[in-house]
Formats: structure tokens, C-alpha cells, sequence
């Protein structure tokens, strides 16, 4: 576990956008370690997907811009590679499975010619080569009888069956970390549960390493080793799993908790968090969180709190634990 | 409580009439929908159909011909239509039947080649213009702009004044035509790939591609542009009438192919000094022209409504 794979340090970027600029991502810092699974939580605009993105190199510049900080993969620091370098990167060693795999496959070509595709720029396989991989990958992945799937196209496969090729064209070129956005979150809740299954055996089978990104706060609990929560571009709170859940120490964490519903006690009413995310064109001063946080003081109002390490592993950004 | 007594909505009935219904109302409305969707196919079979006819004459045209359509005969000259000559014969007593045949050939491959160079140019043109944006793309539209700008009809004027101040040989001629047709077309046809690219692009499957490492031009040519095509292609056939129809305007006003190449356009041009005395000289290329243009025009209409079922309503 003492094996870094993904350090990134103080991220920041911003969006210069018409009517402002927009931090969508200000200081994260966190470390994924070899097949470890990460997991990122927070809700809608808490900046998670475009820290995801960040790693890919994905943002759009302009209007885009990382301002400050480093993205290191097993020691290269990822904003300083060249466009060459970076393809390189993105198909054979990191790769991303998308929340919405009916828009992000080709509608015009057939599943196995996509896939394959993948495999023949990444591997330099020949036509034969690449289909013997691509059902070999199908299988993998529990496609049933993928020679006869093979010359489907998307339309012609349910929304579980897309999200496992999607998962299929991830692994095409064997790469040892994996960023999933939301793949199960346009998906059906009983088919949710067998593509968590796939992708937590994946990660296992192949010794690879996950960053797993979700509002679902449940999802996380089963899947990930290690947890950030993130609100309104902060990394608010960063522990293993069964630490945070046990003691979570960020009011907004603390809240998140206690707005679902639990089958092990019991609760009578939810306690919901009060308020609504800030604006993120313009954030209160001090911590974001302040204007919703139950245990608000004077200090929270003005100075942004640091993330402080407050038990092992246990990371939180708050004014209320120093 | 009173039984409720509103028939439920939904409608267990779904055959492929109940369901046109259900799309377009009920009653008159529905029928006036069918009877109209079924008409525009039905267009769209015929136009189908006078296109393929029209292929299948100008590839056998050495076949069907049955007279030489350069070779004069005095003996024969400006004859009716008869069993000997389907068409009838002009005034240097050439077989008209012939003439036409051979002049769909011409037409025919003339549009093809012209429509293919501004296919061979629009398209890579667009494609990058709307994959790449930015600058690239703000100067690219521009000049696409000005070329959209310029009158048509003078360009080819112009073009093919200058064509016949060179008087090159027919294949040259020919040649020459061909560019300047193809290239008026360009513009267009960037224009509308590179709209349909700008609109493809923000898709998660072009973003998909990218992270599994795929390089840009992969991605623009070879992920992208097959999306894009429909309209393309529709717009590709509607071009085929029209650069027929422009051909034919050109050879009429004498800057076509020099005679005697059997041409629609001259054909009809000869004709025009025999007009009430001997219609029939001028009917038949005319008729030729028409049913060319209409075929391509049907027919194109047709694929927009397969090709682009968002269109089909209006």
C-alpha cells in the first residue's frame, strides 16, 4: 500500500467563463496508492469530475485553465507531458469509464470495431489479433456469446451490457488505473449493483488502481479503501473508509451521513442539510461550507480552513478540529 | 365512488397502423399523414427509379445508340420521329435518339466527377474547420463565406470563358468544366459537414476516444466525419440535378463542349431556330434535362427523409 501511484498537490483550476471566473477545483491534494480504490464523493458541481478530468488532461483550454499545483503518475508529472506522451498515457496506462456509455460509444460503428479500434492504436495489433483480444475482452467483462455481439451496435445493447463495453475498452490495453465518473449512476439500481461487482473483481484480477467517483455515498462505502469527500472545489475531509464512516469529523460529511436513511438504527425522520450549495461564481469568504454549517464561528467567516491530519490517515478541513 | 368511466390511455395495439396513428391524431388528420408519407416515398421510388434508369443509359449508351451522334447525313435531314429514328434527325441529319444517349452519358459523368471534387474538397475542409474551431475555423468560414458569396452564375461564366478562350482539345474542355463545376460546390458542402461536425464534436464518444489514446485527425476523420454524413450524402444528390441543370445552361449558351459533341445544352441551343417549325428538336433534350434534374432531385428528397428522420415532419 506504500506504493504512490497518483499524488496530486494543491489542483487548482479555474473556468474563465463570460459572466466570471469559476474555481471548479481550489488545493486538492490527495495520494492513490498501487490497487488501491479511491473514492471521491460529492455532490453535483462539488468539483469532482473536473479533478478527474485534470488527471486526463481532458479540460478544455481555454476556458480552462490549471493554475496551480501538480499531477504526478508514477513520478511524471502529467501537466508538463507532450500531447505524444500523453496519448501514450491515456490508452495504456490510465483509462476512464464514462457515466453515459450510450453517448460515449460511436452510434455508427459496431461494438467490436470500436473496441478494437482501441486495441490497435494502443497495441499495434493486426485485424485478427485485435478480435481474437476484443472477445477475449467481452468475455472478461460477461458479455454473453460475444462473437454473435461482436457485430451489434450500441442501440442494439441494454444499459448494463453498454456500461460492461464500455469497461471492455478501458481494460482493451491493460492499464494499471482506472478512473470511473458515475458509471453506474444512469444505470438501473439492480444493475448497478452487478457492474459495482465487475469493476471491484476487475480491479482485484487485474492489480490495478481506481479512483471511483459518485454522489452515492453507499456506493463508496462497499467499493473503496480510502475516501475524499469534496464540497464546492474543496477536498473537505480524506480518510480510510471505515474511519470516516465511523467518525466522520467535517459537519458537512457528518451530514451527508445522517441524510440517508440507515436500516441499522432507528430514525424516524432524515436530518437533511439545511440550505442549498453556494455559488460557485461567488463563494463566501472562509470556509464554503459556513453559511450551512450548524457549528459556524467567527473564524469560519474569514479564513479558509487547511486540511489537517487529525488521526492516521484521517484528514479533515475544518476550523472546528485543530 | 363512481366507477371511473375514462377509457384507459394507453393502447395495447401495436401494430404498425395504430401506431401512425398514434403519432399523428386521429381521424382526417392521421389519414391526410399516411396518405402523405406514403406519397413522398412513392416520390422517392420514382426518383430512385429515373436515376437508375438514367445510369443504366449512360453506361450502355454505345449499346442503345443506334446511330453514330456525330455523323452527318445529308439524305436524312430534319426528319420526324419514325421507327428509323426514334427522335427524329436535325438539321446535318444526326439522330437525335442518339445524341441523347449519348449526352446522358456526358451529363452524367460530368455531374459525378464535379460533384466528387467538391466532395473530395468540401468535406476535409469542413471536417477540420469544425473539428479544430478556434481561429483555424474563423478563417476557413470566412473564406468559405466570400466564395459562398460570389454570384454563382458569373463564376461559371467565367470559368468557362476562359476554357473556350484556350479552345483545348474535348477532354481538356471537359476536364476544365469539371473543376469549375467541382469547385463551386465546395463551399457548400464545407459549410454543412463543418456544422455537423461543430454539433458531433461536443459528443462523449469523441471524448471517449480521446482517453483511450486516439490522436486527433484519428478521431476527426475516422470517428466523427462517419456521423456527419447523411446530410452530406443528401446534399451530394440534390448537387448531382443541379450541376447537370448548370452543364446544360452552359452548353446552350455556346461555352460547353465545342461541337459536335452530343450535349444536352447544344443540342438544345440548334434547336432553337427550328423551334415552331420542328418542336420536337427541342422537346426531346429538353424533356432529357428535366427528367435528369427531377430524378436527382426526387431522389435526394428521399434519402433526406430515410437518412434524417428529424426532417421527415416538416
Amino acid at each position: 500500500m506504500a506504493d504512490p501511484v497518483l499524488q496530486l498537490e494543491d489542483l487548482t483550476v479555474c473556468f474563465h467563463l463570460k459572466r466570471g471566473q469559476l474555481t471548479a477545483v481550489d488545493g486538492v491534494t490527495f495520494t492513490v496508492h498501487r490497487s488501491e480504490t479511491f473514492g471521491l464523493v460529492g455532490e453535483s458541481g462539488s468539483g469532482k469530475t473536473v479533478t478527474a478530468r485534470s488527471v486526463m488532461r481532458l479540460i478544455p483550454i481555454p476556458p480552462g485553465e490549471i493554475v496551480r499545483g501538480r499531477i504526478l503518475f508514477e513520478g511524471h508529472n502529467i501537466l508538463q507531458l507532450s500531447d505524444q506522451e500523453m496519448r501514450k498515457l491515456r490508452g495504456q496506462h490510465i483509462a476512464m469509464v464514462f457515466q453515459e456509455p450510450m453517448s460515449a460509444l460511436n452510434p455508427v460503428f459496431t461494438v467490436g470495431h470500436q473496441i478494437a479500434d482501441a486495441v490497435r492504436t494502443n497495441l499495434g495489433m493486426q485485424k485478427k489479433e485485435a478480435k481474437e483480444r476484443v472477445l477475449e475482452l467481452m468475455q472478461l467483462v460477461g458479455i454473453p456469446s460475444p462473437a454473435s455481439r461482436y457485430d451489434n451496435y450500441v442501440h442494439e445493447f441494454s444499459g448494463g451490457m453498454r456500461q460492461r463495453v464500455m469497461l471492455a475498452m478501458a481494460l482493451s490495453c491493460n492499464p494499471t488505473f482506472l478512473i470511473a465518473d458515475e458509471p453506474t449512476t444512469a444505470l438501473d439500481v439492480t444493475i448497478q449493483a452487478t457492474i459495482l461487482e465487475l469493476i471491484r473483481s476487475m480491479i482485484e484480477r487485474l492489480n490495478m488502481s481506481l479512483i471511483f467517483i459518485t454522489h452515492n455515498l453507499g456506493v463508496v462505502a462497499h467499493t473503496c479503501d480510502t475516501i475524499g469527500v469534496m464540497y464546492a472545489s474543496h477536498l473537505v475531509e480524506l480518510g480510510p473508509t471505515d474511519e470516516l464512516f465511523a467518525n466522520p469529523l467535517h459537519p458537512y460529511t457528518v451530514g451527508l451521513l445522517k441524510s440517508i436513511p440507515r436500516l441499522d438504527t432507528q430514525t424516524k425522520y432524515l436530518t437533511p442539510i439545511t440550505g442549498s450549495v453556494c455559488n460557485m461564481l461567488e463563494p463566501p469568504q472562509g470556509c464554503k461550507f459556513h453559511p450551512r454549517c450548524p457549528h459556524a464561528m467567527d473564524i469560519c467567516t474569514q479564513e479558509i480552513p487547511r486540511l489537517r491530519e487529525v488521526a492516521s490517515g484521517h484528514f479533515v478541513a475544518c476550523h472546528l478540529h485543530t | 365512488m363512481a366507477k371511473a368511466t375514462v377509457p384507459p390511455t394507453w393502447n395495447l395495439d401495436n401494430s404498425p397502423k395504430a401506431s401512425l396513428a398514434q403519432q399523428h391524431g386521429h381521424g382526417w388528420h392521421a389519414l391526410t399523414n399516411a396518405a402523405w408519407e406514403l406519397w413522398r416515398h412513392r416520390l422517392a421510388t420514382v426518383g430512385a427509379a429515373m436515376v437508375l434508369m438514367l445510369l443504366l443509359v449512360a453506361v450502355l449508351a454505345s449499346a442503345i445508340a443506334r446511330y453514330d451522334p456525330v455523323k452527318q447525313n445529308y439524305r436524312e435531314m430534319l426528319q420526324g420521329p419514325s421507327a428509323a429514328h426514334y427522335f427524329g434527325t436535325d438539321k446535318f441529319g444526326r439522330d437525335i435518339w442518339s445524341r441523347t444517349v449519348w449526352g446522358a452519358q456526358r451529363s452524367t459523368l460530368i455531374s459525378v466527377l464535379a460533384v466528387s471534387v467538391g466532395i473530395i474538397g468540401g468535406i476535409p475542409l469542413g471536417t477540420i474547420s469544425g473539428y479544430y474551431g478556434g481561429k483555424l475555423d474563423t478563417i476557413l468560414m470566412r473564406i468559405v463565406d466570400a466564395w459562398l458569396a460570389f454570384p454563382g452564375i458569373l463564376f461559371y461564366l467565367i470559368a468557362a470563358t476562359i476554357i473556350q478562350a484556350y479552345k483545348l482539345s474535348l477532354f481538356w474542355n471537359t476536364v476544365g468544366l469539371i473543376l469549375a463545376l467541382g469547385i463551386a460546390q465546395m463551399p457548400g458542402m464545407a459549410r454543412l459537414v463543418r456544422g455537423s461536425v461543430l454539433a458531433e464534436r461536443e459528443r462523449d464518444y469523441v471524448e471517449a476516444s480521446h482517453v483511450v489514446g486516439e490522436g486527433h485527425l484519428y478521431i476527426a476523420f475516422r470517428q466523427i466525419l462517419p456521423n456527419c454524413l447523411s446530410p452530406a450524402i443528401i446534399q451530394a444528390t440534390i448537387s448531382l440535378g443541379f450541376v447537370m441543370l448548370i452543364l446544360a445552361a452552359l452548353s446552350f449558351l455556346g461555352l460547353g463542349a465545342p461541337p459536335p459533341t452530343p450535349d444536352w445544352g447544344a443540342d438544345l441551343n440548334l434547336a432553337r431556330e427550328h423551334m415552331e417549325t420542328l418542336p420536337y428538336l427541342a422537346i426531346f433534350p429538353g424533356l432529357a434535362i428535366s427528367f435528369a434534374v427531377l430524378g436527382f432531385n426526387l431522389f435526394g428528397d428521399g434519402l433526406r427523409d430515410i437518412l434524417d428522420p428529424r426532417l421527415a415532419d416538416r
